[in-house]
């Protein structure tokens, strides 16, 4: 990253902010309330949620079908906290997102071990544990299934408006700190490990160490998009943490294309916007939604944004084919006409 | 074949923008105005005008495991709603609803109701038939100020008396509970086993027994718990017949009572059973009908095998509608609750002459109609519609009135059928 | 009470094994999970109430009938998904969420079809209950702890006796040897998918009289399933029904003597625990390793 570099794309970065920056407004005015307001939040909230994933999944290639209980962990901390101590946000959401963490590196201590697919059994486990106990924990410290209403504190209250530059700041920063962290010497050790193991292995790195890392780094993230969450809706129930929370974090990602920033926000952009289109739909959303992720998954292995490249390049080789053979056609008939 | 379908998949996603877009942003703004021109008749009110609509929207469990209420009490709202529109519906405004599917989850209802909220897209908000999902969203619709009626019958979201915008026509089974005790006592019995679920329909209300039960001076020998998703009850069962006590009250939720009630019978329990609630004619099903014998509950109404079985006549006009609509008996008990609050609803409009959510809230506490389960009066401040409930006991298929049933020598045949001393 | 306990506990045990040695199977000759396994248990059960209870066909001929659906369906799914991304190379993840797709189009299908409302699976056998030694339970679900010891003995018959059980299992081993060993590794898998599928429907045809017939039937049972598959040592056909049963009794047992409110929560305990500590299982199946 040189200067020089950020001097060329300087008129992409300032054009982006000022679309970022004038997107709520436009979308406000359009739709006259704050409804796509909150959907925007929502977004930007699982675009931290999904990048945690995308560290652990995408660049260091271990699976998780339990994501969701980093992030209802991170939720019902920084809620619980809300709700017991009156604590502000500035304190409930790092508890949340420390505890996330904390719970994230203990889980992948023994879980680094594990391969593929029993790393994924045990992190659904781990999801329905964690649904579990806080559908029904001791004393009922968690409000067990009636879930915790948080009460809103401190300057951001249930202006949207707010909500959407406090946390388009938290994506900026996470975004920047996940693309330095892939730049990093640790982030190389990840991408070696997904790789070749072996092979990472045998040059030296520590396999497991970076493995808990990788864990640690994406309970990180998800656990704090779990802790903002909370507050912008203002509720968590336990079911959050099921299989389904999971799974959708993970569609949005596989969706989009691993290992890449744009894949992952246009991953979260387009499932969550298609979850809100099929609401409609009421019983038959699921439906839906189970024939559209089948379809994509075989279809379109690489992601939409994988997709998007391949249909660009090739594009862009058939115009130039085209080009070549109108060329060739002219010739030809220039030949047929001479014959 | 990538390309297209990537070029296909981007396509469906601008439509499904553009179609998600569309009723969010315009419904709410454009089609009151756009349906009835000038935009200063509502504060007139007193003409009705005809091309009015007056727009609930419903949040039930439609999909997933205990679904069966959701959709019965939504073809309940449903047929009353027809019904109200072909006779003038609410002050002349036609009657619209919008049903929403929370696939169980109490997130994904408060999310709909935050929708619904946000776009200010309804007049009314009719809560989900699981109490979980309306504990999590009924403080948001009352800080909205909405008109809104909550379906589950648990307790504890009405006890918090903050919540003005909310009542219910459906039961109370914190109500019920002590009735239940006494019920149990009436028939003679000591001692009692409870198994709950873990929901809170089962829970609270389990807990409200049991504490009915210390008053009353009634035994419990054991209480068990099961998860709402369960279906091997083996172990509880051996745990409550260990204790063997005279009678067992089951605070289950949906889809677990068939289950449970067969395998209590197969496992030796032939003898008389208690209900938080009537046992539905769903439950039964799966219980078989054989093991269904003999279950005394306390309720305002009672599932019915078919229209004919009716002898209430209010009951039996409603019956015949719904199976004109849809070709069967409401195979749970929600579908009542749904048409008695459509119809305290329209009541309260009747009264109020007008459809605005304050208006209607102040004239439902004036509400006093027939309901299906007896009267549904407001007019004690509680927000709650039933008070008196009855006592009946199932058998043969039959829900029988425990008075009728135990005058007419029922409970002697009971004996000597079940080999019971009591 | 410890007598009956046991009955119990073994009865939901076999259904546990039943489940687990689907996963098993497809482990040991395809190497791959999954997730929809347990709502084939829903298909079949669907299956069966359509021919048994709405066509009123002989139980017999329709038990076939849904075997075979279930074994055609087992086909397609290998054919139409799990083939096409085998053949494209991609992370055994897509297969898992190809698979997770599925179960959701299942649970979601049967609703659409179906509706809501739990089905009354009629009766199998002439008689309901059954005794044995004092003890009363269903007689599905004694029928149902016998067929699935039964299969337990001819699968692993098959995959250890028979020329196609081997062919089958170094398929999974190492594909392209056993291609160039003239193995047809595609009909292999395609086979083991359909006889697992085939395997679930047998599990929903008898579950179905035992707790109705609904969307999510299998569902749950499945996930707990792979509880019982772990912890007898994924892969391993005795080790399947060993682990389902140990499942199946702890269960009981703990909710017998002592709660039944963490029924649910036990199972994926034992899951986590024997993934973390022997997550080769009882029999030592030498499946699983990793750096």
């Amino acid at each position: 990253m040189n200067i020089l570099n950020i001097q060329k794309k300087l008129p992409l970065i300032v054009g982006l902010a000022v679309l970022l920056c004038a997107l709520p407004f436009l979308v406000r005015f359009v739709a006259g309330n704050q409804y796509p307001l909150l959907i925007m939040c929502i977004i930007l909230i699982y675009i931290i949620a999904v990048s945690g994933l995308d560290i652990l999944f995408g660049y260091s290639g271990q699976i998780s079908l339990g994501h969701a209980a980093f992030f209802t962990l991170g939720a019902y901390t920084s809620g619980l906290l809300n709700i017991y101590f009156n604590l502000p946000l500035y304190l409930t959401i790092p508890a949340g997102t420390i505890l996330a963490t904390l719970i994230g590196a203990l889980l992948a201590y023994p879980a680094s071990k594990l391969k593929f697919h029993f790393l994924s059994l045990a992190t659904v486990a781990f999801g329905e544990i964690t649904y579990y106990f806080l559908y029904k924990s001791p004393g009922g410290f968690t409000r067990d299934f009636k879930g915790i209403n948080v009460i809103s504190i401190g300057f951001l209250g249930e202006d949207y408006l707010k909500w959407y530059f406090f946390l388009l700041a938290f994506v900026v920063i996470v975004l920047l700190g996940k693309t330095s962290l892939i730049k990093s010497r640790t982030g190389r050790a990840f991408i070696s490990i997904r790789e070749n193991t072996h092979a990472a292995d045998g040059m030296g790195i520590n396999v497991r160490k970076n493995k808990i890392i990788a864990f640690a780094v994406s309970a990180f993230l998800t656990g704090l998009a779990g802790a903002l969450y909370v507050h912008l809706i203002k509720y968590i129930s336990p079911e959050t943490s099921m299989q389904k929370q999971s799974v959708l974090f993970l569609t949005m990602l596989l969706f989009g294309g691993t290992a890449s920033i744009m894949g992952t926000i246009m991953g979260v952009v387009c499932i969550e916007v298609l979850m809100e289109a099929i609401r409609p739909l009421q019983e038959y959303q699921m439906l839906f939604y189970g024939v559209l992720l089948l379809i994509v998954i075989v279809a379109l292995p690489g992601g939409i944004y994988g997709g998007l490249k391949n249909v660009a390049q090739n594009i862009r080789k058939a115009a130039l084919k085209r080009l070549g053979r109108n060329t060739d056609n002219q010739k030809k008939v220039e030949k047929g006409g001479e014959a | 074949m990538k390309k297209i379908l990537s070029i296909l998949l981007v396509l469906m996603l601008l439509l499904s923008i553009t179609a998600c877009a569309a009723p969010k942003t315009e419904e709410p703004k454009t089609e009151e105005p756009s349906k009835q021109q000038p935009e200063t008749k509502e504060p007139e009110g007193e003409e009705e005008p005809s091309g009015e609509t007056f727009r609930i929207s419903t949040y039930l469990q439609l999909s997933g495991s205990n679904a069966e209420a959701g959709n019965n009490a939504k073809n309940g709202i449903d047929l009353a709603v027809k019904y109200i529109n072909e006779n003038g519906g609410f002050n002349g405004a036609q009657v619209v609803v919008d049903h929403y599917d929370t696939t169980g989850s109490t997130e994904e209802a408060v999310k709909i109701v935050q929708k619904v909220l946000e776009n200010k897209s309804a007049d009314a908000i009719i809560g989900s038939v699981n109490s979980n999902e309306v504990s999590a969203c009924i403080s948001y619709i009352n800080e909205a100020e909405l008109y809104n009626f909550g379906l589950g019958t648990s307790a504890t979201w009405m006890e918090d008396q903050s919540m003005i915008w909310t009542f219910r026509a459906s039961a109370n089974n914190n109500r019920i509970a002590p009735l239940d005790v006494d019920m149990i006592l009436e028939l003679g019995y000591d001692t009692v086993a409870i198994i709950s679920g873990t929901d809170d329909t089962g829970s609270s209300t389990a807990t409200a027994f049991e504490k009915a039960c210390a008053e009353k001076g009634l035994t419990v020998t054991t209480r068990q718990e099961c998860d709402t998703a369960d279906t091997d009850f083996s172990g509880q069962i051996t745990q409550i017949l260990a204790t063997d006590p005279d009678t067992i009250f089951m605070s289950l939720i949906g889809d677990t009572f068939g289950p449970f009630v067969k395998q209590l019978r197969n496992m030796g329990y032939n003898g008389m059973l208690a209900c938080k609630e009537c046992f539905s004619t769903a439950y039964q099903e799966v219980a078989g009908y054989e093991n269904s014998n003999y279950i005394a509950f306390v309720y305002p109404y009672v599932p019915y095998n078919s229209v004919e079985e009716c002898t209430i006549p209010y009951m039996r006009s409603m019956l015949e509608k719904y199976y004109a609509e849809y070709g069967k008996c409401p195979t749970h008990e929600s579908a009542y609750r749904g048409w008695d609050t459509m119809m305290a609803m329209w009541e309260a409009s009747k009264i109020a002459g007008s459809n605005e959510s304050d208006a209607l809230r102040e004239a439902t506490h004036k509400v006093k109609i027939d309901g299906l389960g007896g009267t549904l009066d407001y007019t004690k401040g509680d927000r709650e519609g039933y008070s008196a409930f009855n006592s009946f006991v199932l058998v043969d298929g039959q829900n029988i009135l425990l008075d009728e049933w135990l005058s007419s020598g029922g409970y002697e045949a009971y004996k000597t059928a079940t080999g019971r001393d009591r | 009470m410890f007598k009956i306990l046991l009955i119990n506990g073994l009865i939901i045990g076999g259904v546990y094994g039943l489940i687990a040695l689907g996963y098993s199977l497809i482990y040991r000759a395809s190497g791959l999970m999954s997730f929809a396994q347990g709502d084939m248990i829903t298909l079949g059960a669907y299956l069966g109430l359509t021919f048994y209870s709405i066509l009123r066909l002989p139980f017999f001929l329709s038990f076939i009938l849904t075997f075979a659906c279930a074994f055609i369906v087992g086909v397609l799914l290998e054919k139409g998904v799990i083939r096409a991304l085998l053949n494209k190379s991609v992370l055994p993840i897509y297969i898992v969420l190809a698979t997770i797709a599925i179960s959701y189009i299942i649970q979601n299908a049967t609703q659409a079809l179906f509706g809501t409302t739990t089905l009354r699976f009629p009766q199998v056998f002439s008689t309901a209950t059954l005794t044995i030694s004092g003890i009363t339970a269903q007689t599905e679900a004694f029928a149902c702890l016998v067929i699935s010891l039964a299969l337990m003995f001819l699968l692993h018959l098959f995959m250890t006796k028979t020329k196609f059980g081997t062919a089958m299992r170094s398929a999974a081993m190492d594909p392209l040897a056993a291609e160039s060993c003239g193995i047809n590794t595609s009909m292999s898998t395609g086979i083991t998918w359909a006889l697992a599928a085939a395997i679930a429907s047998i599990a929903g045809m008898l579950l179905g009289p035992m707790y109705g017939v609904y969307t999510t039937l299998g569902s749950v049972v499945g996930r707990k399933g792979f509880a019982g598959a772990v912890v007898g040592g994924y892969g391993n056909m005795y080790g399947a029904m060993v682990g389902g049963i140990i499942l199946g009794l702890v269960e009981t047992f703990v909710a017998g003597y002592w709660t039944g409110t963490y029924k649910n929560l036990i199972a994926y305990a034992i899951l986590i625990l024997f993934l973390f500590v022997k997550p080769t299982g009882i029999f030592n199946e030498k499946a699983i390793q990793d750096v």
